[in-house]
């Protein structure tokens, strides 16, 4: 199902980007349909996708006990 | 300006009351009322810093100002912002709807029609979503004037007494969580360059801004004044119980779903912008020459990242509510600031080495 509508996205775009030539789009949009296609099918294996707000958390804890500190 | 007004609005609708209410408590209306003044100096300095060059998007004068890649790497961190944003909102979208509209539909299926009609108005470019958004506004005020007008016999106004009876400083903590949300109008400076009369467009994001924020003072006021401090903390949509207790004459009642279209139009209008920044950003970032190509397998992992980043319910409230605020003021404030000052700066030591060798 996945491969399906990946492979669907691909046919819609790929004629349009080989006639005028673009070749950096072609790479740049190959890379970002297999990266997506990938998790996807992760997703849907339900294996454990990293979750980037436990990163953003990360890095942001301290500053905000800081700055929320202050106030209460 | 409408379409600064409707991304202000944006999801802060759905969330603004609780959040404020959790620190503020019944003094929530004021948290949101200083955000007029913060909302105004904000888009001031967003204005002030995209008048300094004018048809050139932020992506393009970070790397003027700062150099090369290290206006890339600037570049690249607003992208991720953007991205993450325009994600957690399509998974708001998503939340509210399984949990209060449609409990049987898996989340996957909403997540993916709502990313179909995103793609769809970002490949239309930015004028068509644009217009959309002028054509939705009327009835968003029309929807809102009767929600507020509705509800207005159910309002008590012993739920706001007593006025700062823990002193100011819980309203600043309200007003720090409200401040996460007018900070994501930093997004909007993509839209700038696309702007033919710039000076215009400086009066219409500033107007805008505070349109959104006087919706935003209004509804997290009303949220209050009906249903009172305690009760709208616990929500997660306190905006939509105010819909649902609607009631006039035991006749005229249930008409939240109807009120749900205030959501949709916002959210579809903030959606389409950060999802437009972030694919506009890549395209410039990485010197391609159309954007429109991203956009479909961008959304696939768009559509898994959403689902990531929601694993449940608390996680995600502790998330807005503590770490959003921090979070946004990194790109909200500190980096416009400090692309304004190391660009003056520059324009400075430029013209006195010009003076220099005459």
């Amino acid at each position: 199902m996945i491969l399906m509508i990946s492979l669907l996205i691909a046919l819609f775009e790929v004629p349009y980007l080989r006639r005028n030539a673009m070749n950096k789009e072609m790479l740049v949009f190959f890379i970002l349909l297999v990266v997506g296609t990938g998790l996807s099918i992760a997703e849907s294996l339900e294996a454990n996708i990293p979750n980037p707000l436990d990163w953003i958390t990360f890095v942001y804890k301290p500053f905000s006990d800081f700055i929320l500190g202050t106030v209460e | 300006m409408i379409l600064a007004a409707l991304f202000g609005i944006g999801d802060a609708i759905l969330y603004v009351p609780s959040l404020t209410a959790i620190a503020a408590k019944q003094d929530a209306w004021i948290s949101a009322l200083i955000g007029w003044g913060e909302g105004f100096l904000l888009t001031y300095l967003y204005v002030s810093l995209s008048m300094r060059y004018p048809n050139k998007s932020i992506f393009q004068y970070s790397e003027d100002i700062l150099g090369k890649w290290l206006g890339k790497a600037v570049a690249v961190l607003f992208i991720s912002y953007f991205f993450i944003d325009a994600s957690l909102m399509l998974m708001e979208i998503g939340d509210f709807v399984t949990t209060q509209i449609m409990q049987e539909t898996p989340i996957e299926i909403i997540l993916v029609l709502f990313m179909v009609i995103i793609v769809m108005g970002v490949r239309s470019g930015a004028e068509a979503f644009s217009r959309v958004s002028e054509l939705l506004f009327p009835y968003f005020l029309l929807l809102f004037t009767i929600l507020i007008a509705f509800i207005s016999p159910q309002i008590k106004i012993e739920n706001v007494k007593p006025v700062l009876a823990h002193g100011i400083a819980p309203v600043f903590g309200g007003n720090f969580r409200y401040l996460g949300y007018l900070l994501e109008s930093v997004i909007l400076i993509v839209m700038f360059p696309l702007v033919k009369r710039p000076a215009r467009a400086a009066k219409a994001y500033i107007l805008g801004n505070l349109l959104a924020n006087f919706f935003l003072t209004i509804i997290t006021a009303v949220a209050i004044l009906v249903l009172g401090a305690d009760f709208t903390v616990l929500l997660a949509y306190p905006s939509y119980t105010l819909a649902q207790k609607i009631s006039i004459g035991n006749f005229f009642e249930r008409i939240e779903v109807l009120m749900a279209v205030i959501w949709f139009i916002t959210l579809f209008v903030k959606i389409t912008i950060c999802y437009y920044a972030t694919n506009l950003g890549i395209a410039y970032t990485l010197g391609l020459r159309d954007y429109r190509h991203l956009t479909l397998p961008l959304g696939m992992i768009m559509i898994v990242v959403a689902l990531a980043t929601m694993p449940n319910r608390p996680y995600f409230d502790s998330f807005v509510s503590d770490i959003w605020m921090p979070y946004s003021l990194t790109y909200g404030l500190f980096l416009p600031i400090l692309l304004l000052i190391v660009g003056d700066l520059k324009k400075r030591y430029e013209k006195r080495s010009e003076q220099g060798t005459m």
